[in-house]
């Protein structure tokens, strides 16, 4: 009656691009609890299922090719494997790629859990030439295999039925079954296992009596405890004998504890650095070390000696089961055909950089369509709100929607489609395998910084947006290589800062400067970051290379699904992500440039004086209000129809009407045009004085004298706050301080204070700024979860730093040369 | 000689690789280990090289080629 109350957990493990998350995808169907991006991301995502009257966790590991500890991938995988011990494992084998694939099979088959094997991508494997004797495999391999077509849902369903069908099996059989199998290595290797297992039963079962037994388990060290407890589920522990004695022949005939004895052995001997820290005892040291020494010969370490051990296995498999014909030999012919081109030193470099240009065009130019479209739905949003408080535009929860929240999350929601695309030509580049080629023929020069041709594509992606290119760096298994990446990411000038370029460059730059001093931005950015790149290489990093070792998997053609799939599953990852910090955040700035709000008595006397102003205009017999929307509008027309009101006037002039009206007239003109500007004056100082006074306000004063070093005052500084969020959210900040009423970079009227204001000094340390320092805060919390929250606040702290040293040196050269123009 | 200076079109064997442990795991996940035997597809100046081993293709750094000793 409980057996439906279990769940049982089931871990999705295979190589990259096996077509794991298809398969995951299948057997969840929309219970997704994450979207994973394989081989982009390594989020372990879960998903429940029911099916056969019993209840499954499904795990999707990430994408490895082994279970040792070389990426974060690898142990992400491992350690889900080692210390969460799933109920099962499906192992999932591309066909098509059969070898490297067993490779991971056979490491996986060691860990001593129960296994079935879903071979996958058949189709694709046939249409290569592969054909695999099943049945044979499965004898020798000693699990079950399916045969399944992920892309088609084919087989699918039967992998639930067969991992019931096995984790039945094993509960009625129950720990006495020796059902689970595994490698065995060449006779030598297995006496020195054997000798090491030997010792590790009496260790362990010596440390268990020393500490009491069953009562003192959770004393026993880190090793003991795993060997012990993991191998019986919980609610056996009860039934199970923890007697010492009983531990020590366990060890040798429960299945499971078996299992992770012959485990924990192979990793002593290859002297893993996550197991052997585990293992304090003088006597097992002593075995490993004195097996090893009889097993080592040359100057190859014993992990190269398993494997090679390994290899040999997997080659006598697939010799023993695949039946090769002409059709694959033809296909790796052509891929190698293809690869006399693509992979050349000159030619191959020109086309990738061709490619590379063409997935830009579509991302930026062909995206900005559906992005216009989105904005002006997004204008259109605010408008529809602002008219639902037309009486009451100061009002709070008209400030927050409109301002905070379209504002804020809107400004993200409109770049989907260049996200889109941009996920969907990486998608491509990805799936056809030639993006592996891009890493290879770019490798050159980014090793000259120290770093890999696999960190370009991410600092590529890094120009449309520091948040997706810092997720990508997790195809860079280097710890080094993805560390500097993450770190340089940032001085890519990403697309939100092109608006403050847009903004600032034509202010102060005549129109043939404007492109060259674009470009050196961009440039500078570059150079930037390849200097710190290098100095991160020789400092923190000294003496360490920076490897590239990537697989050139054969061309195949990407299809329209997984295509389409993985680029929104990407899309709808990065928008949930950002759209959550940057809700929060905007709502946090909107705060900070609203509050505190000023004293009653001070509002009330600007609103005094202000419906002073009304009486009086009134009392002309003229609405204040009304005048000043039909002046503005008519000041909106007057430069179309100038031509026109001129000879208009003369014509009233000539038609010779009464003078004194018409001096009358003017006088009430010119006393309702001083009316107005007075109130308007009033206006801008009361929001003045209300942003002054707000705690972005005050920081901006208290930064002045700081930043006055680089030529900014506290205005700037306000809206540096503001970029803070969002790099473009600077333009509307620099907006909100000038009262210029839905300011973009655009804005000519902004663009005309602005040059008034600063020099042109100014700007260039502002732009220098911009691009180096302070990333933006999506930025940051993208740094801390990929990395560490310490890191990321050593990234911002650093970067906002050499920027802001920057913009003071070009500051104070400047002026010392008096280059201040 | 180290698998740096091979030419294009050689087969050859590897036979000690000097690099850190987690390197040389994954090396050997790929199948190149000592004792495996390797042809070198493209190779250049200035050390990458592309190579084949057991019908998949691997591109592997001028730092990697430079220490992985061959014969």
């Amino acid at each position: 009656m409980s057996a439906t109350k279990q769940v049982y957990r089931i871990a999705l493990a295979g190589n990259p691009n096996c077509g794991k998350t298809t398969l995951f995808n299948y057997l969840t169907g929309e219970k997704r609890a994450v979207g994973n991006y394989s081989g982009v991301t390594v989020e372990t995502v879960s998903g429940r299922v029911r099916a056969n009257d019993a209840d499954y966790e499904l795990v999707d590991l990430p994408g490895v090719y082994s279970l040792t500890t070389f990426s974060k991938d690898e142990i992400e995988a491992r350690d889900y494997l080692v210390e969460e011990r799933p109920d099962l494992i499906v192992n999932v084998v591309d066909a098509s790629n059969f070898e490297r694939n067993l490779f991971l099979t056979l490491q996986l088959l060691e860990l001593g859990l129960p296994t079935i094997i879903a071979l996958n991508m058949c189709d694709l494997a046939r249409n290569r030439g592969i054909s695999i004797d099943i049945s044979k495999l499965s004898d020798l391999l000693g699990v079950p295999v399916i045969e399944t077509v992920g892309s088609t849902g084919q087989g699918v369903s039967s992998v639930l039925d067969q991992s019931r069908r096995v984790l039945t099996s094993l509960e009625s059989t129950s720990s006495k079954s020796n059902a689970l199998s595994h490698l065995q290595y060449s006779a030598s290797i297995e006496q020195e296992i054997a000798s090491v297992e030997a010792v590790l039963s009496r260790v362990a079962s010596e440390e268990y009596v020393a500490h009491g037994g069953f009562s003192g388990l959770s004393e026993c060290s880190a090793g003991v405890r795993w060997l012990l407890t993991g191998a019986i589920r919980s609610e056996r522990v009860e039934s199970f004998n923890w007697d010492g004695q009983d531990v020590y022949s366990a060890l040798k005939s429960n299945a499971r504890m078996q299992a992770r004895r012959r485990w924990t052995a192979i990793k002593l001997l290859e002297d893993d650095p996550h197991v052997t820290p585990n293992w304090s005892d003088e006597s097992l040291s002593n075995a490993v070390s004195s097996s090893t020494s009889r097993l080592v010969t040359g100057s190859a370490p014993m992990a190269a000696l398993l494997a090679a051990e390994r290899y040999k296995k997997v080659r006598d498999l697939s010799a023993a089961t695949i039946s090769n014909d002409v059709h694959r030999r033809r296909g790796l012919e052509l891929s190698d055909s293809a690869d006399r081109v693509l992979t050349h030193p000159f030619w191959g470099l020109l086309i990738f950089f061709a490619a590379m240009y063409l997935v830009f065009w579509l991302t930026f130019t062909v995206g900005a369509y559906p992005v216009s479209w989105l904005e002006s739905l997004q204008d259109y949003a605010a408008e529809l709100c602002n008219r639902l408080w037309a009486d009451n535009p100061e009002s709070l929860a008209r400030s927050i929607i409109v301002d905070g929240i379209i504002g804020g999350v809107g400004a993200v929601l409109v770049f989907f489609p260049n996200i889109f695309i941009l996920f969907a030509a990486i998608t491509i580049l990805e799936e056809s395998g030639y993006m592996a080629r891009g890493a290879f023929l770019t490798d050159r020069f980014m090793s000259r910084v120290g770093l890999t041709g696999k960190s370009f594509i991410p600092l590529l992606v890094g120009f449309g947006c520091s948040v997706p290119a810092i997720m990508s760096t997790r195809i860079i298994e280097d710890r080094k290589t993805r560390f500097q990446t993450i770190f340089i990411a940032p001085l890519m000038s990403c697309g939100a800062r092109y608006p403050i370029y847009m903004l600032l460059i034509p202010a102060f730059f005549p129109q043939r400067w404007q492109a060259p001093v674009l470009w050196l931005i961009y440039v500078l950015g570059i150079v930037v970051a390849a200097v710190i790149s290098t100095v991160l290489s020789k400092t923190m990093y000294r003496g360490e290379i920076s490897p590239l070792l990537i697989e050139l998997p054969p061309y195949h053609r990407p299809t329209l699904r997984t295509v389409g799939y993985r680029a929104f599953e990407r899309g709808w990852q990065y928008l949930r992500k950002f759209a959550t910090t940057i809700l929060a955040i905007s709502l946090l700035l909107w705060a900070l440039s609203t509050f505190p709000r000023l004293p009653q008595d001070v509002v009330a006397s600007y609103d005094a004086q202000q419906s002073a102003l009304e009486t009086e205009a009134s009392e002309l017999g003229v609405d204040l209000q009304e005048y000043m929307e039909s002046t503005q509008e008519s000041q909106e027309k007057a430069t179309a129809t100038e031509f026109a009101s001129e000879e208009q006037s003369l014509e009233a002039m000539e038609s010779g009407a009464d003078e004194t009206q018409l001096e009358e007239d003017a006088a009430v003109a010119e006393r309702l045009s001083e009316l107005s500007e007075e109130w308007t004056k009033l206006a801008v100082e009361h929001e003045d004085k209300a942003l002054e006074h707000s705690i972005a306000g005050r920081i901006g004063h208290s930064f002045a004298p700081v930043i006055r070093l680089a030529g900014w005052d506290w205005r700037i500084g306000t809206g540096l706050i503001g970029a803070l969020a969002a790099k473009e959210v600077f333009v509307a900040q620099m907006g909100i301080v000038y009262r210029v009423a839905n300011a973009d970079e655009e804005s000519e009227s902004l663009q005309e204070i602005l040059s008034r204001d600063y020099s042109r000094l100014v700007c260039v340390s502002l732009l220098v700024f911009c691009l180096i320092g302070a990333p933006c805060m999506a930025t940051l919390v993208t740094v801390a979860k990929e990395l560490s929250w310490r890191w990321a606040f050593i990234q911002w702290f650093s970067l906002t730093a050499l920027g802001f040293i920057l913009s003071v040196a070009i500051y104070q050269f400047g002026l010392a040369l008096h280059l201040g123009l | 000689m180290t698998l740096s200076k091979i030419s294009r079109g050689q087969r050859v064997t590897i036979v000690s690789l000097k690099l850190t442990r987690s390197l040389e795991e994954r090396l050997a996940a790929l199948g190149l280990f000592p004792g495996a035997e390797v042809e070198v597809v493209r190779s250049s100046r200035s050390g990458e090289a592309i190579l084949s081993c057991m019908d998949s293709r691997i591109a592997i750094g001028s730092d990697l080629s430079k220490r992985i000793e061959v014969v």
